[in-house]
């Protein structure tokens, strides 16, 4: 079983999913440079945080035309677990993969705070451990992480199940306090907090248990035992 | 492949023209007119503005125009939109062109986000 991290240029939080995956969840994980192609035999693929391009022209947008992405692409609509985290998840909503689009916080402000999250689909790769509505105290760290979609789109995310998280309260002026969304067949997720800074009681002052399930249920999805 | 070494004296004074194509991807008229094309090619400025649109908010804008434009004497303001603006100089046969051209470029590498954003094109000759 293998997870895929793919790095990007300003990629800055490919490290710490990495030493997740292995040291905290112990899975076998491999970087994978926005280049290059992705193997057949990956298991899932997470497109991590960070400041890819340095954010230039829009958030996520320089990325989402990387060769790896096509891959990417070729993995989700085989059914293959995508996460995107932060940036992850910019670059998947510009790429298509993902709708809506991540627009500046209302503030302007670039946010760095604890945020509790309400589980609102427990039926994807990354939240089949969680219990319906059930909240995890989450960072997010951002300045492009207000969730918007026309009203249209948002009436098929509510019938089709895709709205994953929300925000417990209003954060950053998101619609819907949305916070996390996935695809119509729901193996590809993008949410704004950072798990990956949530799993270790280390770093987490509040519960890291909570974040430590996005993980698990990846780990009950590919099929391995805790 | 074959070369195409061509000077035509006879109507641009002081030329010489070296392409290189590969002529099996195209007919002779073809050739022709890429030979030519290149010849009548002239440089457009073109102006991409990139703003919001009508109904979603500009923060931004809202700041600028409460905090700064309005807190001072300039109070027949009411409305200010931030926007972002790219200039491409760009090489086609004519301004129609330049501006399809462009077009074509913003929407198929999503300069801007069709979701959010709309984008407003003038093309001006260099």
């Amino acid at each position: 079983m293998k997870v895929g991290v793919v790095v990007f240029p300003g990629s800055n939080c490919d490290r710490d999913m990495y030493h997740v995956l292995t040291d905290v969840f112990h899975l076998n994980a491999e970087y994978y440079w926005h280049e290059k192609g992705l193997p057949e035999n990956i298991d899932a693929v997470i497109l991590p945080g960070g400041f890819s391009y340095g954010d230039r022209l829009r958030a996520g947008v320089i990325a989402a035309h990387s060769p790896i992405i096509k891959d990417v692409q070729k993995m989700a609509e085989h059914g293959i677990p995508v996460l995107g985290v932060c940036n992850g998840f910019q670059i998947l909503v510009e790429s298509g993969l993902l709708p809506g689009v991540l627009l500046k916080n209302k503030s302007l402000n670039f946010m760095c705070e604890w945020t509790n999250l309400i589980v609102e689909n427990n039926k994807t790769p990354f939240t089949n451990q969680f219990q319906l509505n059930e909240k995890i105290p989450i960072p997010i760290a951002n300045g492009e992480g207000r969730y918007y979609v026309d009203d249209d789109t948002m009436q098929e995310l509510k019938k089709k199940n895709q709205i994953v998280f929300r925000y417990s309260e209003v954060v950053n002026g998101s619609v819907n306090r949305i916070a996390g969304v996935c695809n119509e067949a729901g193996n590809v997720v993008g949410m704004m907090p950072h798990p990956e800074r949530a799993v270790e009681s280390d770093i987490n002052p509040i519960d890291n248990k909570p974040s430590s399930l996005i993980f698990e249920s990846l780990l009950t999805n590919m099929g391995v035992s805790k | 492949m074959i070369s195409y070494n061509t000077s035509p004296q006879h109507w641009i004074p002081n030329l010489y023209l070296k392409i290189t194509i590969k002529t099996q991807d195209y007919s002779e008229d073809r050739l022709t007119s890429i030979l030519f094309s290149n010849l009548l090619m002239a440089t457009f400025i073109v102006h991409v503005t990139i703003e919001n649109k009508p109904g979603i908010s500009d923060p931004e804008g809202e700041t600028i125009l409460n905090d700064l434009v309005l807190k001072g004497t300039h109070k027949t303001v009411s409305k200010i939109k931030t926007a972002k603006m790219l200039k491409f100089t760009i090489s086609e046969e004519d301004k129609k062109t330049a501006q399809s051209k462009v077009q074509e470029i913003c929407d198929d590498l999503r300069i801007y986000n069709p979701m959010v954003s709309k984008v407003t094109i003038d093309v001006f000759e260099n």
